[in-house]
């Protein structure tokens, strides 16, 4: 039995890693504009589709890793500046709804141009094969995605703990309007936070292309577990989208184990029960409910 | 008038159009009583809800299982349906209800993927992935003439006298008290809790009315095509009545309709010829939502934007 958890268990903080990647940008985007982008899932698509593209033509897959997050980027600034801005300070509802219109789209666009069809990414040839770790045998590709997301995930939080953007971002998050009335241009902090978590959440999908397929669906199949992630971890904490985060990858992948087929069930109860215990999330606070 | 336009509509049919059509305009017909639970709480109550679908899928499955299981029996089978998607709305409006805003958004979509999982994941009951398909028509005499449910002309009118009961519903529902107090929901929710509205029961209220009419659309969808599958209940088909909804015209119960026609009616000519038709739909969405709020309807009858406090 043993032999079976602890892959599972690797398996399930890889997938929470990725999450967790997906997860801030999502919860500070929230947390500082008040946005539940939708979108959010479609940016991930775009990475695994960019970066299979790019590692198409180029052959390598460490500039993909590069130039798929910047090309996205450039499509949520484009986004940002475009379709979100002209929407602050109205309904946080008509946001919402824009960028759930957005993912339609892009979804679409996805098929229209590459296909309907799954594909398959191979791992880059400098981490393919595995490694001898606690006893059983890991793919090293798994071990290298994880120590990066949790690598960036650390870094985003020296950022924000040490930092003056990150304190602004920080402050930002908490209290828009104080930050705004200091002086600090709130607006370009925002497109800065959406344009970052979008990269965020394209690196996400790139790193994703060679442990699960790529198919234009995965935007969408994605984005409910991130806002899960999220709501459990609470929206807006950025230590509650990685403790969240990596709670919904690390529960599916044991309750798979135990429970096959029922473990995304297993997620929702989770999900659920912290909807009725604590509906702030475990890191949230009562402050940033609607 | 216009409801004599729908009933004179399958006199065109094999002379004016296909009567392939009736089949479209039967079907259209129906999400109409689905978009019209979606109006009344996304619209009038402002309480946007991804879960729609899952009240439709369920009221779907509900009258599956009714026919496949239970005496062959029209009140039954939409009963069932109807029960089914209540319930569910009665459980699962209690605990979103707590949520407001955004929140209440995120919560009805869990809440529906939960559902969706569910259901695929059924078993025998539930069919699993592939559904209840055969679902057996059931027997009705009218003035003792049997029914032939072979002629599409027969489901057009049993939707269509559905329908015309369900929208004059929907109608006396808005013009009533309970109608207003959605409107002061949905322009401040605080001002109606200090004026003394006990607004989360008005609001599972609703809740529950929106399913009951998701559920019935279910009903009457298992029936006519006589299949159901796990799709039904996904939250995306909850986002496509809520594009409907939005291009139409939100809030004023015949935008969405207007909405339904359209993107169903161009999906099924489209859809021949462009499998991706639905980013036109999603482009047209997105424009309305930034420039024109009020929707075609909205455009049509030259309303002003309805403003939300």
């Amino acid at each position: 039995m043993a032999d079976a958890v602890i892959p599972q268990l690797l398996n399930g903080l890889t997938i929470g890693a990725i999450l967790v990647l997906i997860a801030i940008g999502l919860t500070l985007i929230f947390g500082l504009m008040g946005v539940v982008n939708f979108a959010h899932g479609a940016m991930y698509m775009l990475g695994a589709y960019l970066t299979m593209e790019a590692v198409a033509i180029t052959g390598q897959f460490w500039i993909a890793l590069i130039v798929a997050p910047l090309g996205v980027g450039i499509l949520g600034l484009l986004l940002e500046l475009l379709m979100i801005r002209p929407l602050y300070g109205r309904d946080p509802l008509l946001q919402v709804l824009l960028t759930f219109g957005v993912a339609v789209v892009l979804r679409e666009a996805v098929e229209i141009i590459w296909g309907p069809r799954i594909q398959l990414l191979l791992p880059p040839a400098a981490l393919a094969g595995s490694v001898e770790l606690l006893g059983i045998q890991y793919p090293v590709y798994r071990l290298a995605v994880l120590g990066l997301a949790l690598g960036i995930a650390g870094a985003i939080w020296l950022v924000l703990r040490y930092t003056n953007i990150g304190l602004v971002i920080r402050s930002g998050a908490y209290d828009r309007d104080m930050v705004d009335a200091l002086g600090i241009n709130v607006r370009r902090v925002f497109t800065g936070v959406f344009v970052a978590g979008t990269m965020l959440a394209a690196l996400a999908g790139a790193l994703i292309g060679p442990l699960r397929s790529v198919h234009p669906d995965m935007g969408t199949d994605v984005i409910i577990y991130a806002f899960v992630a999220v709501i459990i971890g609470g929206l807006g904490s950025f230590p509650g989208a990685i403790a969240g985060a990596l709670l919904v990858g690390i529960a599916e992948l044991l309750g798979a184990l135990v429970f096959p087929g029922m473990a995304r069930a297993i997620v929702y109860i989770i999900v659920a029960v912290v909807m009725i215990v604590r509906p702030a999330g475990l890191f949230g606070s009562d402050r940033t409910s609607a | 008038m216009s409801v004599l336009l729908l009933l004179a509509l399958p006199l065109g049919s094999d002379l004016l159009f296909n009567s392939y059509y009736l089949d479209v305009a039967t079907r259209i017909i129906i999400i109409w009583i689905a978009l019209l639970g979606f109006d009344l709480l996304a619209g009038y109550a402002g309480l946007v809800s991804f879960g729609h679908a899952m009240f439709f899928g369920l009221g779907a499955y509900g009258a599956a299982l009714a026919m496949l299981h239970g005496p062959p029996s029209l009140p039954l089978f939409l009963l069932a349906g109807v029960g089914t998607a209540t319930v569910a709305s009665i459980i699962i409006g209690y605990f979103s209800i707590r949520s407001r805003g955004v929140y209440f958004i995120l919560t009805t979509l869990v809440f529906a993927e939960f559902a969706f999982q569910s259901v695929l994941n059924g078993g025998s009951v539930t069919g699993g992935r592939n559904g209840l398909s055969s679902l057996p028509k059931v027997p009705v005499n009218v003035a003792g003439i049997g029914i032939d449910w072979g002629e599409p002309i027969a489901a057009y009118y049993l939707v269509v006298a559905v329908f015309c009961a369900a929208y004059s519903v929907a109608r006396r529902i808005v013009a009533s008290p309970f109608g207003s107090t959605l409107a002061a929901i949905r322009t401040n929710e605080d001002r109606a809790t200090y004026l003394g509205y006990d607004v989360a029961a008005i609001k599972r209220r609703v809740f529950t009315i929106s399913g009951m009419f998701a559920g019935l659309a279910g009903a009457l969808w298992a029936h006519h095509q006589s299949y159901v599958s796990p799709e039904l209940l996904h939250w995306t088909f909850s986002g496509q009545l809520l594009i409907m909804t939005w291009l139409g015209g939100v809030g004023t119960l015949i935008g969405p309709l207007i909405g339904g026609a359209v993107l169903t009616l161009l999906a099924d000519l489209l859809s021949s010829v462009m499998k991706n038709w639905l980013i036109i739909f999603g482009v047209l969405y997105i424009v309305v939502v930034l420039f024109a709020p009020q929707g075609l309807w909205g455009i049509l009858t030259r309303r002003s934007r309805r403003e939300r406090a």
